[in-house]
C-alpha cells in the first residue's frame, strides 16, 4: 500500500514524466479487469422499458432535450442516442418520452453490483452505466475466464436487454474496449496494440477536448498515445494524459470498491386492509425468508429489526426487536415476531408491512458441536429473548450480589455478574426478602424473637441511611421472619422470610 | 419349585423408579425417603405450602447449589423462577452455595395462560436445568403437558402450590406437603409425601437448618 500511495504522489506532482519505461508496465500483471457497459441502462431501468411501443428516454442538455436512449421500436424508427426530442417525435408517430432517472439507475447498478459481489470481492460502479470487476482472484474458483463470462452473461441477460462486457489487464482499458464493443485483451503485449484502434469516443473525454483533438488530426487513442507526452499534457490537460498512462498500465488504476448497504429493507403488501394476526405473520415470514436469503449470502448477522405496520392515511406503527445476540437464524426471528403478534392488537388495519433490518455484522464462525444442534449459550440467550420479547425485559431479570451492608441494597436485578464479589453478610440472611419492609406490631405473645439484634447502620452518606436491628423470629404459625427495629421510630418491621 | 426361584423372578417396580435421574435432597432422611434417592429430574414435582417462611427454600437449596455449580464441561443452564411471590434474596442465596449466576427471575403478566406459557417455554427450551414455578391452579391437562416438557428436557420442574390443591388430580412424580411441626423444642420442617412414583407415601422430619442456623453463624464469628 505504501509503495502504490508513494508511486501516486510521484505522478500527482509530475505526470509529464513517462512512469516506467514501457516494457514495465507499473500495475502489478496478475490483474484481470471486466468492465459491463450498459448503454440503454437510462431506458431499460424504468419499469416502461419491456413496452412494444416507441419510447425514448430524453435529457436536458443546453436547453434542448435529447434522447439518451430508446426502445427498440423507437431505435428501428431511426431514433438514436443524442437525437433532438424534436425529431425522435417527427421519426415516430406515438412516441411515449420519459424523463432521465440517475436515481434509479443508480439502483439498478448498484442491485447488479451486489450480485456481482458473488463473483468478486472487487466490484466498482462506474457511474452512468458501467461496472468493473476484478477478477483474477476468483479464476482458479470458477477454473477459467469463461466460466466467469458465462455467469455473467446469464445474468445480464436475465436484467437488462443491451449489454456488453469485456475483459482487459487495466480497468479503463477494459472500459473502454467494452464502450468499443471489442473483443477481449488478455495479454499485456496485446493491450498497446488494441487500445490504439480505439476510437476517441470511447474516452467519454468532454466534448471541447474531444474537438481539440479532432481539429489536431487525432481521430484514435493510439494517435494521442503516440504524442510527446509534454506537449499533450500543455495542450490537451495533464488529466487526460494520466488516464491513457492508466488505460496502457503505465500508472497504478485505483477505484473505490462498492460497498454493499449495511442493512436491509423490504415491503410486503397485502391483499387488503387487515388486522389479522396469520395473515401478518404469512407476510412477515416471507420477509424473512428474503432477509435470511440476504444475510446467508452476505455472510452477516443482524442484533435486531423493525416492523412497520403501513396505515391508510396514518403514520405507520413500528414494533423494534432488539435480539440479546445477533442472528441469521429465520426461526428464532419468527418466533419472535409470532409471540409479539400474539400479545399485541393493532389499533387499526394495516396495508402493508415493512421490515428493515438493523445494521449487519459480520458473522462469527463456531465449530458446531456434533451432537447439539445448536450451542447452549445461544438457546439460553434465545431463550432470555423470547421471554423479554413477551412479556417485556423489565418482567425478566437475572440476580445479583452487591457489596453493600443495607439489606434493600445488597442485591440488584441484572443478568452479567460484575467481576467484584460480594460481601457474604456473616449474618444468615432470609431467602425472601421483602420489596418494602412492612410495618407490623410487635407483641411479645405473636412474635417470638430467636435471635439477635444484629445492627446494621449504614448510608448516612446518600440521604437513605438506615439504623436498624434486626432480629430473628418466629410467630405463632411457626414461620420464621427477619424483623428489625427502626432506631429512629423505635417502630417495629418485617423484612424478610426465611424460607 | 424353590421359594428363591420365585423371588427373583418377581418383576419390582422401584427397580425402574431407581434408574431414573435424580438429583441429591441434601437431606439423609429424605433422600431415603425417595426412590433413587433424590429429587426426581425429568418430571414435576409438587409442593403444597401454605404461608411462607417455613423452610420451604431452605428443603432445596442443596439441590438448588448442586445444579447451579459452574461446570466448563457443562452448557450452561437456567434456573428459572417464575413468579415468586418475593424477592429472592441474592445473598442469603449464597449463603446457601447457590450460584446466582444461573438464576433467571421471570414474572409474566397475571393470568394463568400466561404463567402456563412462561413455564412451558422455559421448560421447552432445553435451556433450563430447573424450573421453579408458583401456580396456584392449573388443571390436569396442563399439567400433563407440563410434565411431558419436563420429560422431553430432563428438566426439574417444581410447582409451588397452596395446600387445597393436593386433592386434585395431577400427572407429577412427586408430590409433598410441607408444614411446621415443633419437636423437643427445635422447629423441623415436616415433609409429608403424598404421592411419590415408584415409592411410597411417608413422613419425613427434616431438620439440619432449624432456627438456631443464624445462632451458629454467631458462633462461627466469635
Amino acid at each position: 500500500m505504501a509503495r502504490v500511495l508513494q508511486s501516486l504522489d510521484l505522478f500527482a506532482s509530475n505526470p509529464v514524466e513517462a512512469p516506467r519505461s514501457k516494457s514495465q508496465p507499473v500495475p502489478s500483471k496478475s490483474q484481470l479487469w471486466i468492465a459491463v457497459c450498459l448503454p440503454s441502462l437510462a431506458f431499460e431501468c424504468l419499469s416502461a422499458a419491456d413496452s412494444a411501443l416507441p419510447a425514448v428516454v430524453v435529457e436536458a442538455e443546453r436547453g434542448q432535450l435529447h434522447v439518451v436512449a430508446a426502445s427498440r421500436a423507437a431505435a428501428e424508427a431511426g431514433i438514436a442516442s443524442g437525437t433532438k426530442l424534436h425529431t425522435a417525435m417527427a421519426l415516430a408517430a406515438s412516441l411515449q418520452v420519459f424523463e432521465r432517472s440517475p436515481p434509479l439507475e443508480r439502483q439498478s447498478l448498484e442491485s447488479l453490483a451486489e450480485w456481482a459481489q458473488m463473483l468478486t470481492s472487487m466490484v466498482s460502479v462506474e457511474a452512468p452505466e458501467s461496472l468493473l470487476l476484478e477478477v483474477a482472484g476468483s479464476l482458479k474458483l470458477f477454473g477459467s475466464l469463461d466460466a466467469i463470462k458465462t455467469t455473467l452473461r446469464a445474468e445480464l441477460a436475465r436484467r437488462y436487454r443491451h449489454f456488453r462486457f469485456c475483459a482487459a489487464p487495466t480497468a479503463t482499458a477494459a472500459l473502454w474496449l467494452a464502450r468499443a464493443a471489442s473483443a477481449d485483451v488478455l495479454q499485456w503485449r496485446l493491450l498497446a496494440g488494441s487500445l490504439a484502434a480505439l476510437p476517441l469516443a470511447v474516452t467519454r473525454w468532454p466534448p471541447e477536448v474531444r474537438a481539440l483533438l479532432h481539429d489536431l488530426g487525432l481521430r484514435t487513442v493510439g494517435d494521442c498515445a503516440r504524442l510527446p507526452r509534454d506537449g499533450f499534457a500543455r495542450r490537451v490537460g495533464r488529466s487526460y494524459l494520466l488516464e491513457l498512462d492508466r488505460a496502457f498500465g503505465r500508472c497504478v488504476d485505483l477505484r473505490a470498491g462498492f460497498k454493499a448497504p449495511q442493512a436491509w429493507s423490504s415491503m410486503a403488501e397485502l391483499g387488503e386492509e387487515s388486522v389479522d394476526s396469520t395473515i401478518f405473520l404469512e407476510a412477515v415470514e416471507q420477509l424473512l425468508c428474503e432477509l435470511c436469503a440476504e444475510l446467508q449470502r452476505r455472510q452477516v448477522q443482524i442484533g435486531g429489526f423493525e416492523l412497520a405496520f403501513e396505515h391508510l392515511h396514518r403514520v405507520p406503527t413500528v414494533e423494534s426487536f432488539d435480539l440479546r445476540e445477533p442472528t441469521f437464524d429465520r426461526d428464532r426471528l419468527l418466533h419472535l415476531v409470532e409471540d409479539r403478534l400474539e400479545r399485541r392488537a393493532l389499533p387499526v388495519p394495516a396495508v402493508a408491512l415493512r421490515m428493515t433490518s438493523g445494521v449487519f455484522q459480520p458473522l462469527e464462525h463456531r465449530a458446531a458441536d456434533l451432537f447439539e444442534a445448536k450451542p447452549h449459550d445461544e438457546r439460553a440467550q434465545a431463550l432470555l429473548e423470547r421471554l423479554q420479547g413477551r412479556f417485556g425485559s423489565a418482567a425478566v431479570y437475572g440476580l445479583r450480589a452487591v457489596p453493600e451492608h443495607r439489606p434493600e441494597k445488597a442485591w440488584a436485578k441484572g443478568l452479567e455478574s460484575e467481576g467484584r464479589r460480594a460481601l457474604v453478610a456473616v449474618e444468615a440472611r432470609p431467602l425472601w426478602l421483602l420489596q418494602k419492609p412492612v410495618a407490623i406490631e410487635a407483641r411479645q405473645d405473636s412474635l417470638k424473637l430467636v435471635s439477635g439484634p444484629e445492627r446494621i447502620e449504614s448510608g448516612w452518606w446518600d440521604e437513605q441511611g438506615v439504623a436498624r436491628d434486626y432480629y430473628t423470629a418466629k410467630n405463632g404459625n411457626g414461620q420464621k421472619l427477619w424483623v428489625f427495629r427502626d432506631h429512629r421510630t423505635r417502630s417495629w418491621f418485617l423484612h424478610g422470610l426465611f424460607g | 419349585m424353590e421359594w428363591n426361584d420365585w423371588h427373583a423372578r418377581v418383576w419390582r417396580g422401584n427397580a425402574a423408579a431407581v434408574a431414573r435421574a435424580v438429583i441429591p435432597t441434601g437431606f439423609h432422611e429424605l433422600d431415603r425417603a425417595l426412590p433413587g434417592g433424590g429429587w426426581p429430574l425429568g418430571a414435576i414435582t409438587e409442593i403444597f405450602v401454605d404461608g411462607y417462611g417455613i423452610g420451604e427454600l431452605e428443603l432445596l437449596m442443596p439441590a438448588l447449589a448442586a445444579l447451579t455449580k459452574e461446570d466448563p464441561a457443562k452448557p450452561k443452564k437456567w434456573v428459572a423462577w417464575i413468579d415468586p411471590p418475593f424477592v429472592p434474596y441474592a445473598p442469603a442465596l449464597q449463603q446457601h452455595g447457590v450460584n446466582i449466576d444461573r438464576l433467571l427471575m421471570i414474572h409474566p403478566p397475571s393470568g394463568l395462560k400466561s404463567r402456563l406459557w412462561a413455564i412451558e417455554q422455559t421448560v421447552r427450551s432445553g435451556s433450563s436445568a430447573g424450573v421453579f414455578a408458583w401456580v396456584a391452579a392449573a388443571d390436569d391437562v396442563a399439567l400433563r403437558r407440563l410434565q411431558l416438557a419436563a420429560e422431553d428436557q430432563g428438566c426439574w420442574l417444581l410447582l409451588f402450590r397452596p395446600a387445597n390443591a393436593r386433592l386434585s388430580r395431577s400427572p407429577a412424580a412427586l408430590r409433598i406437603v410441607l408444614s411446621q411441626v415443633q419437636s423437643h423444642a427445635h422447629a423441623v420442617t415436616r415433609v409429608e409425601i403424598v404421592k411419590c412414583r415408584g415409592g411410597w407415601p411417608g413422613v419425613v422430619d427434616v431438620a439440619g437448618f432449624a432456627l438456631d442456623a443464624a445462632a451458629s453463624g454467631q458462633a462461627s464469628r466469635q
